[in-house]
């Protein structure tokens, strides 16, 4: 895998020096081709991680064999659909777990297995494909979503930032509806709004001449 | 709750007690009690239910409406309606005070509540203090009851006035840290981070950020995690590298080409080679063939960096593949 990475990162090299391209531009080339080693090493980390949580369900063989070359990859690819930019990308990449998964309905040892044990066995593969984090683009969003209040309001006060950690982790929900607490800590919170109407004063009176004032004007 | 403590420290019956009493005396009232009579069921001296009472009629609205506002479901109602307004646009999304403000005059619900700047602003503090008071106690109480764990995180800094740390799960995207610091050095990153996880039965057994020294550090030597390399940052720094610089000089190319052929055309259509006497040069003083041979190469450059430009792109697809499907 390292060879492939570096090759190619050869290639690209050599067609922006073709190019006389800046060298800055090549400097940033050398750089992305550093993380090499990195990209790999985590590769042999995840496999690593995975060999020890099959190891922990004492699976037997063809089992473990399912689990590797289709289960978790079939999940990965669910994951990494949803993440790519076209929706011809995602639908490619979404039939192509989908592949996997229907080649099982042939492999007896997979249809004589319990249905329970078939959920079972599926959990656990999207928990080893979760494992593989290959980039900190959640966190790029959310930076860039930081800078936009931060434009807004030209200073964001560290009560401010903590309500809008709090928002995101307790009120924003995703398709499915669930807050990023539920999904973390696997139990559904307390609603915020409702806390809040608890918790604030009721909302005072105008002074109505005020408001009538206001309207005459 | 019957009583509210003003701003001043004196204590005032809330909005639904008064309604509710306001109510129970136009009940009275309804079943023929005289009005001392009423008030003293009520438990509330008549002038000021008399007042309470004339306090409506001020109100240029239909009958119907100001009935409903002031009546206890009207004002559950203005109650729940005007939290949500300000948590949904100040909180959730980012409009300004000014325009809360605004809704309330335009829809006329200012003439049942304040809606001044500053009223608005004291209740969005207090509302931003709530959510950051709820967001603690929720973290405490459902630590307690969550099953121990290993977790990936996601690391990175922000800057706006101070460096802000964040650190995400990003399977969940729930935000363990968010905050700011003084610096973003490994010892930042792990005071900061080890108060965020202080109370969670969670072990990191990998971080993923871009290859800046404080937060490797922070994560192999503090952490004792496998640091994963952000290839996010290997892909921006491909396509910096290249796109940007690679289009500028085929475009440059691809004037060049596009300038002789307009002289080219020109001449042809023309039927003059040389100079007019007297007149300035609109064309150049190169002979046909020099512009044809200057053509020739011209063509032959950019078809070249045209190549080399789609070979990059061909192969920073391959590379993004690589990478999304390496496992």
């Amino acid at each position: 895998m390292k060879e492939e990475l570096i090759q190619h990162f050869e290639i690209i090299e050599k067609n922006a020096s073709a190019a006389q391209l800046r060298q800055s531009a090549i400097d940033k080339i050398k750089k992305a081709k550093q993380v090499c080693s990195g990209l790999v090493a985590t590769i042999a980390f995840f496999w690593m991680m995975v060999h020890q949580f099959l190891e922990t369900l004492s699976l037997s063989q063809e089992i473990e064999r399912i689990m590797r070359d289709t289960l978790i990859p079939a999940h990965y690819l669910m994951i990494v659909s949803k993440k790519v930019k076209t929706a011809e990308q995602r639908q490619r990449i979404y039939q192509q777990a989908e592949q996997l998964l229907s080649a099982l309905k042939n492999n007896t040892t997979w249809e004589h297995t319990e249905k329970s044990e078939q959920n079972r066995l599926s959990r656990a593969a999207k928990k080893c494909a979760q494992l593989f984090q290959r980039s900190s683009s959640c966190l790029e969003g959310r930076n860039g979503y930081l800078s936009l209040r931060h434009h807004g309001l030209h200073h964001l006060s560290t009560r401010k930032l903590g309500a809008l950690t709090a928002i995101h982790n307790y009120f924003i929900t995703q398709r499915d509806k669930t807050t990023a607490a539920e999904r973390f800590f696997e139990q559904k919170p307390r609603s915020l709004f409702e806390y809040l109407m608890k918790k604030l004063p009721t909302v005072p009176r105008p002074a109505l001449q005020k408001a009538v004032l206001r309207r005459v004007a | 709750m019957d009583l509210i403590k003003t701003t001043i420290g004196i204590e005032k019956k809330t909005r639904l007690t008064i309604a509710e009493r306001l109510l129970e005396y136009k009940t009275h009232l309804s079943q023929g009690m005289s009005q001392r009579d009423a008030a003293q069921e009520t438990g509330v001296s008549r002038e000021t239910l008399l007042y309470w009472e004339s306090r409506t009629t001020k109100i240029p609205l239909s009958k119907s409406t100001v009935d409903y506002f002031e009546s206890p479901e009207g004002i559950i109602f203005l109650e729940r309606l005007i939290n949500v307004l300000q948590f949904v646009m100040t909180q959730v999304g980012s409009c300004g005070i000014r325009l809360v403000s605004l809704v309330l005059q335009m829809s006329s619900l200012d003439y049942f509540v304040a809606s001044s700047y500053e009223t608005l602003r004291e209740r969005g503090i207090k509302m931003e203090e709530g959510i950051v008071a709820f967001g603690k106690e929720e973290q405490s109480l459902l630590a307690r009851s969550m099953p121990a764990k290993k977790i990936s995180i996601a690391e990175d800094e922000t800057f706006h006035h101070k460096p802000c740390l964040v650190a995400m799960e990003p399977v969940s995207n729930f935000i363990l840290l968010e905050e700011y610091g003084e610096k973003r050095d490994a010892k930042s990153w792990n005071t900061m981070l080890g108060k965020a996880l202080n109370d969670l039965p969670v072990k990191i057994i990998q971080s993923t950020s871009d290859e800046a020294r404080g937060i490797v550090n922070h994560v192999e030597e503090s952490l004792g995690a496998h640091h994963s390399p952000d290839i996010f940052h290997v892909q921006q720094d491909i396509s910096k590298g290249t796109s940007a610089a690679m289009a500028a000089k085929v475009r440059s190319a691809q004037e060049d080409v596009d300038n002789l052929a307009q002289e080219l055309e020109t001449r042809e259509n023309r039927g003059l080679v040389n100079n007019q006497r007297g007149r300035p040069s609109f064309l150049s003083t190169k002979t046909d063939k020099e512009l044809e041979y200057e053509m020739k190469v011209s063509k032959e450059k950019l078809s070249t960096l045209q190549s080399q430009q789609s070979a990059i792109k061909m192969l920073e697809k391959v590379l993004e593949h690589l990478i999304i499907l390496m496992i």
